[in-house]
């Protein structure tokens, strides 16, 4: 799409409506949409103009109130009490996916990344919207026969702008053994899951859930990447990846176990395994 | 050059989330009571906005801009979550009445952040009734209709203007390579 993303009237009176008295779901929907055939827009931009266009305001500063400070204090030491088990976790990962020959500092952002996005992941509160539809995953994921979906893998991978991320385990132990990868095309909006090592599940009891962490959305609202399963008996599974939003920055895709049929409010109790995006 | 306060929470560093709230508390309490119904609305936000900057930390950048504007984002839109929530609900107790504010001269926000003062510049570059609508709407909190209904203006004249001044604004900072076509003509 050519053009500037704010010469798009409808796109632009949803950009300000976000920035001034904020979104119904209805809207955040058609914004998403719009957003698609804009891939370089800032959706944030007059949110943060906004923001500073506040800070000229006539106002004092006044100090916090010593009831608000006490409050906050128990909420940073609760929050300060959760994240050495992130960074063990984003530890975890640093050691699986850095690369030897990284430079220290490209090393150190990238843990930086994983902490943060790790911290996201232990934190975050699946929207309740429109996006959930979990039959719809397991009828798809039926409707494609291994090797057909193995196929459609190696295609999509030799298409032009598909980028490739190894799985790294994650909190729960059926992660350990895991290996395998994300292929993902921002363009067309499709891709795979391949699974070696993960163990087959009772679709009846459990299932698997995939979630993507998306750069130009709330780190609390992962977008759905759809429920599926693990067959047993197969050495490797392929499962085509079916977002249930537009997924335009990711930067994190993550696997959980849920109760059968998916949720729509993770437990987060059973991370399986993750792959980072950002800097790997 | 030291680390930014945020670039140490994302790192995990336990001690940078209390620096934190020292640092940047009287900030979000004061844009908290700003555009909130009542104290008590105020104290449950602070509380909500500084999880949600705690969590988002490893997001900042310090190239698109200040930890200021940073977390004024991530307050102003917890805040204005809030509003349209509050709107199906009932106040149980009165609502205060905070008097409305303006625009500061430019030259009185240095203390604040350089993007401030290039907002209080750029503002001072729109149209009265652009100024008037950005004022109440950013500054006051008020929604399109409340403006409409202060300013006895329609409300697609509000929209319109809220509009087109926050793209000029936007465009006037610097913060756009390329304003769009019809937006900062007008």
């Amino acid at each position: 799409m050519s053009g500037h993303f704010l010469d798009n009237e409808r796109l632009a009176d949803l950009l300000v409506q976000r920035a001034s008295e904020g979104l119904s779901e209805a809207d955040w929907h058609e914004l998403d949409g719009l957003l698609i055939a804009y891939p370089e827009a800032d959706p944030q931009a007059l949110e943060v103009t906004a923001a500073a266009l506040l800070l000229a305001g006539e106002w004092k500063e006044e100090p916090l109130p010593e009831s608000v400070r006490r409050r906050l204090n128990a909420a940073a030491a609760e929050f300060s009490a959760g994240i050495p088990k992130v960074s063990q976790l984003s530890a975890a990962v640093a050691r699986r996916e850095a690369k030897p020959a990284a430079s220290t500092s490209a090393g150190f952002a990238w843990f930086a990344a994983a902490a943060s996005i790790v911290l996201a992941i232990a934190t975050w509160i699946p929207r309740l919207d429109y996006q959930y539809s979990g039959k719809v995953d397991l009828l798809s994921q039926a409707s494609q026969d291994s090797e057909t979906l193995v196929v459609e893998r190696q295609k999509l991978l030799a298409s032009s702008s598909p980028w490739q991320k190894e799985w790294s385990p994650a909190e729960d132990p059926s992660g350990t053994a895991v290996k395998g990868d994300v292929v993902w095309d921002p363009v067309s909006q499709t891709g795979y899951m391949r699974f070696t090592g993960l163990q087959a599940n009772d679709p009846g009891t459990l299932q698997y859930q995939l979630w993507i962490f998306d750069e130009t959305r709330d780190d609390h609202y992962p977008v759905d990447g759809g429920v599926f399963d693990i067959p047993s008996g197969d050495s490797e599974v392929v499962v085509p990846i079916l977002a249930k939003l537009p997924v335009r920055t990711p930067k994190l895709f993550a696997v959980t176990i849920e109760r059968s049929g998916g949720v729509v409010v993770s437990s987060r109790e059973r991370i399986v395994v993750v792959a980072a995006v950002s800097g790997g | 050059m030291t680390d930014s306060v945020l670039a140490r929470i994302a790192r995990g560093d336990p001690h940078s989330v209390r620096a934190c709230m020292d640092e940047f508390g009287g900030l979000v309490w004061t844009i908290a009571r700003r555009l909130t119904r009542t104290r008590a609305d105020a104290e449950d936000a602070v509380q909500e906005i500084f999880t949600d900057v705690w969590r988002s930390a490893g997001r900042f950048d310090p190239v698109r801009g200040s930890e200021k504007v940073f977390i004024s984002t991530i307050a102003r839109r917890r805040l204005i979550d809030r509003l349209r929530r509050a709107k199906h609900v009932p106040v149980m107790e009165s609502e205060d009445v905070l008097e409305r504010i303006g625009w500061a001269d430019s030259g009185d926000r240095g203390e604040i952040c350089a993007e401030a003062v290039n907002a209080a510049q750029a503002v001072a570059q729109l149209k009265p009734d652009q100024q008037k609508v950005i004022e109440l709407g950013v500054l006051n909190g008020m929604s399109h209709q409340e403006i409409a209904d202060a300013l006895r203006m329609p409300l697609g004249t509000v929209k319109t203007q809220m509009r087109r001044g926050l793209i000029q604004v936007r465009a006037l900072m610097g913060l756009e390579s390329r304003p769009p076509a019809d937006e900062v003509a007008q």
